[in-house]
């Protein structure tokens, strides 16, 4: 089956030589053109993945290895600039590589049916979900409208929908993000394909749902036979899920084999490395920091009023009665799902949005209520990193002036401004010729970098980091996490950390505040909330962390 | 020091962030677009041609010549000197009824049609920006803001332009007017969407928290994002003003008549429109040459300049 004249990696076993014509996908020799310019010349190169009936297989690697490109040439959905060069993809017996657009409409849904990341966007926001399901019931079988109703509410039941009626009558907006995923699965599945492509499909869920839905495509493939390609990047989903795991760099596999194999006895350095990068649950063990007081909000509150039918208005309650307490050369986690007011409240201290009660005090004012003149002086001790580092440095200007703008507003000499710029280079471990460069230049870790360094041009006493690493991969987020580490020890800063993930917040954080539904559930030292949570939103929140218990991320108490 | 990865190859979401943001070499795309050159080109031909008038043609745009009326195009008089010696001049584009050049009047007529457009085009953008930036940052104004804009579209240019001239007296600036308040509306709607997508974004949010002045904020990090699209909206305001200024010449509500304009020219023909074509037909001619390649180069501008465009390329 093999294209001849390739050598044969190392990777394949003669086992999965002998694999069935009919599995449900049989990848061999692909290789596919990256155009001209590009950073190489194949987007991936010589892949060969097996999936059997039943077995999920997990492809993992970092942002630009080539893993969403491998479930798109199955698909049959490359886009235009990218070409398959060498090799075949069989999905259940048959190449789809080269298929026409006719053929390819035939087997989706039938044979191979896919999962996206962002269920908001992958379902059509004027269609009701019963229709969209409907829909490929229509293009696919001749079933009259009643037995097509009975097939899409079972399908909606199956993949664990309490109220399918009610689901297959809402519209993408009305339902959850967990029940929209849900939604997207039924939908793939409803024809029983072979093959289930699933890219990324919890990256933007909460983890409590992410265990959910990571258990049910589990029971859906063992139960229908469904063969699963799980494209991740997480270590802890692949723990959760997979039968066999293939790393990806560059467009290359650099390993392959079972998930115990894989996780615990890495044979390739690059899979070494990125299992190193990922952050273990266990805590790590600091002195209680014991310095004055930089920061504590008072009965902190964010609502808004939402305007309802008939004039009528709702009161939006975002955050209420927030007590926090920074101290000097701390990093407080304030930990939450999305939605859950840890974002609102990182506003409020940062003063972006105005809140509706309580205090904040910064060094000895309360600066909730100050006016703009008032507060201006007080802002620069009190420094912001953002989430996205895509849209956190204004793309129309050099980093460098990014950096000195703060200084120069606070009446810094540009040279002055300048030099430390270049000082700050140092500590974030950039080069200082790099400040003449635009944005757009740098990788996702690069600009944050930057943006720290932006942060720290002011010389604050406290920084606010909202998500600073969840966008990043898992080895550019251990050096971040390291950096600012880093910065608290040599400058003693206070950080107040914000994430949604608790692996994150054990290894930076001295105390963690776990937030939900707009209020601090629980608040304690790291070592405490980790080892003996006592709120049970925070212990079904650690119940829910992907790999939990395995020797990777090591045990919690 | 590693460039972006390949766009192509990481995740749907960060894509379109970095394809959004462009590297600034904008100009050099701009020069590479076939469609943006032959609009530049033939723009720059017209504008040559109305700043060559004098010496285009032999005749003076507004010296009206009872002997040689409604002479048909390419007309060759016969202009006799003091001493008796006899040369022949050409009339490329014929005579109108008052025995004016055609070819000189169309030639002159290129100066009014584009300052018009120009003045209309950048006196809406100076106005629209800052009624648009103060609706969208200072979201108190907007409301009243946005209703006043609401009324002032609802006013139809060509109407306000004869109540105009009604009372005070016919004129360019009468003109620039009328055509301005319908449009102002446009470029309002246009900035304030800009603004307020742009000042959610962390970068000014990160300004903010950097202590950056509200003034200096909306210069440096706010009115940036608007510059490309306000430069396509530019080149349809002006287009749309030359028309309308043509039209109203056209009605005699607008520029007096013996102002060389191509809406004169075309009213001043109309009378003898079956006879002699050429007094309406060579102004209209330039009329929709002008039109076309500054809507062309809008066209070319804004696929140049929004990045949505870019793949389809």
């Amino acid at each position: 089956m093999s294209p001849p004249g390739r050598p044969k990696g190392e990777h394949r076993s003669a086992a999965r030589e002998a694999a069935p014509v009919s599995a449900p996908l049989a990848i061999r020799g692909l290789t596919i053109a990256l155009p001209a310019h590009a950073d190489r010349d194949n987007a991936v190169e010589a892949i060969d993945i097996d999936v059997a009936r039943g077995e999920v297989v997990c492809v993992v690697g970092e942002s630009g290895s080539g893993k969403s490109v491998i479930a798109q040439a199955t698909m049959g959905l490359l886009p235009a600039a990218l070409r398959v060069t060498a090799g075949r993809i069989d999905v259940g017996g048959d190449n789809v590589v080269g298929a026409g657009e006719e053929r390819l409409r035939a087997l989706r849904c039938t044979r191979m049916a896919m999962v996206f990341q962002e269920p908001m966007t992958a379902l059509n926001p004027l269609m009701r979900c019963g229709d969209q399901i409907d829909e490929v019931l229509v293009a696919h079988t001749t079933l009259g409208a009643a037995a097509r109703r009975t097939r899409v509410l079972a399908a909606l039941a199956d993949v664990g929908l309490d109220d399918p009626v009610r689901i297959a009558a809402a519209y993408a907006h009305e339902i959850s993000g967990g029940q929209r995923q849900r939604v997207m699965i039924a939908m793939a599945l409803i024809l029983g394909p072979a093959l289930l492509i699933a890219d990324e499909p919890t990256t933007a869920l909460d983890v409590t749902t992410q265990a959910q839905i990571l258990a049910l495509i589990r029971r859906l493939s063992q139960e229908h036979g469904t063969g699963v390609l799980f494209i991740t990047h997480d270590f802890g989903v692949i723990a959760e899920i997979a039968d066999r795991v293939i790393a990806l760099q560059r467009g290359r596999i650099v390993e392959s084999g079972t998930r115990d194999d894989v996780l615990e006895r890495p044979r390739d350095p690059y899979t070494q490395m990125l299992l190193r990068a990922v952050p273990g649950l266990t805590p790590r063990r600091r002195a209680p920091v014991t310095g004055d007081v930089v920061l504590a909000t008072r009965g902190l509150g964010k609502s808004w009023q939402v305007r309802r039918r008939f004039g009528a208005t709702h009161n939006f309650v975002a955050a209420a009665d927030v007590d926090l307490v920074l101290r000097r050369g701390e990093v407080l986690g304030l930990v939450g799902e999305s939605g859950s007011g840890k974002s609102t409240v990182a506003r409020c201290i940062a003063r972006l949005i105005e809140p509706t009660s309580g205090s904040i005090d910064l060094a000895g004012t309360d600066i909730a209520k100050l006016g703009v003149a008032a507060l201006r002086p007080l802002r620069r001790r009190l420094q912001i990193v953002f989430q996205d580092p895509y849209r956190s440095l204004d793309p129309r200007r050099r980093v460098g002036e990014s950096i000195i703008e703060g200084p120069l507003n606070y009446g810094v000499a540009r040279d002055v401004a300048e030099q430390r710029a270049r000082e700050l280079m140092a500590l974030v471990q950039m080069e200082t010729h790099v400040l003449a460069r635009y944005p757009h230049e740098f990788s996702g870790g690069e600009r944050q970098r930057l943006c720290i360094a932006r942060a720290l041009a002011l010389d604050p006493e406290v920084l606010i980091a909202d998500e600073p690493v969840s966008a990043l991969d898992v080895s550019v987020q251990a050096r971040v996490l390291g950096l600012l580490a880093d910065i608290r020890d040599r400058l003693h800063l206070s950080i107040l950390f914000i994430t949604h993930d608790l692996r994150v917040a054990a290894q930076l954080c001295d105390r963690i505040a776990v937030m939900q539904r707009g209020r601090v559930v629980e608040t304690g030292t790291t070592h405490e909330v980790f080892t003996h949570p006592r709120h049970p939103w925070t212990q079904s929140l650690f119940a829910a962390i992907p790999g939990r218990g395995t020797r990777l991320f090591g045990q919690l108490s | 020091m590693a460039g972006p990865a390949n766009p192509l190859l990481t995740p749907v979401g960060v894509e379109v962030a970095r394809v959004a943001y462009a590297p600034p070499s904008a100009l050099l795309r701009l020069a590479r677009n076939p469609v943006i050159v032959f609009g530049i080109a033939v723009l720059a031909l017209i504008v040559a041609m109305g700043i060559a008038a004098p010496w285009l043609t032999d005749f003076d745009p507004v010296a009206i010549s009872p002997a040689s009326r409604n002479q048909v195009s390419g007309a060759v008089e016969t202009v006799r000197a003091d001493d008796g010696s006899k040369t022949y001049v050409r009339h490329w584009m014929g005579t109108d009824s008052l025995g004016r050049d055609v070819a000189s009047r169309v030639f002159y007529g290129v100066r009014v049609s584009l300052f018009v457009g120009i003045a209309v085009a950048v006196i809406a953008i100076v106005i629209g920006v800052a009624i648009g930036v103060a609706a969208g940052y200072f979201r108190r104004l907007d409301g009243v803001i946005m209703r006043v804009m609401d009324g002032l579209m609802a006013i139809p240019a060509i109407l306000l332009a004869i109540a105009l001239v009604s009372i005070s007296t016919a004129g360019v600036a009468a003109v620039i007017i009328a055509i301005v308040v319908p449009e102002v509306p446009r470029v309002v709607r246009l900035v304030r969407a800009v603004v307020l997508s742009v000042r959610e974004e962390p970068y000014v949010e990160a300004a903010i928290a950097a202590g950056t002045r509200t003034p200096a904020l909306i210069i440096r990090h706010i009115l940036p994002s608007t510059y490309a699209p306000l430069i396509v909206q530019a080149t349809y305001i002006c287009a749309t003003a030359i028309l309308v200024e043509a039209i109203l010449s056209f009605l005699g509500v607008g520029i007096p008549p013996q102002t060389p304009t191509w809406g004169n020219i075309m009213s001043e023909g109309r009378t003898l429109f079956r006879v002699y074509p050429h007094n309406v037909l060579w102004p209209g001619l330039f009329v929709a040459l002008t039109v076309l390649s500054i809507n062309v180069l809008g066209d070319g501008l804004r696929d140049s300049l929004d990045p949505r465009m870019h793949r389809q390329l």
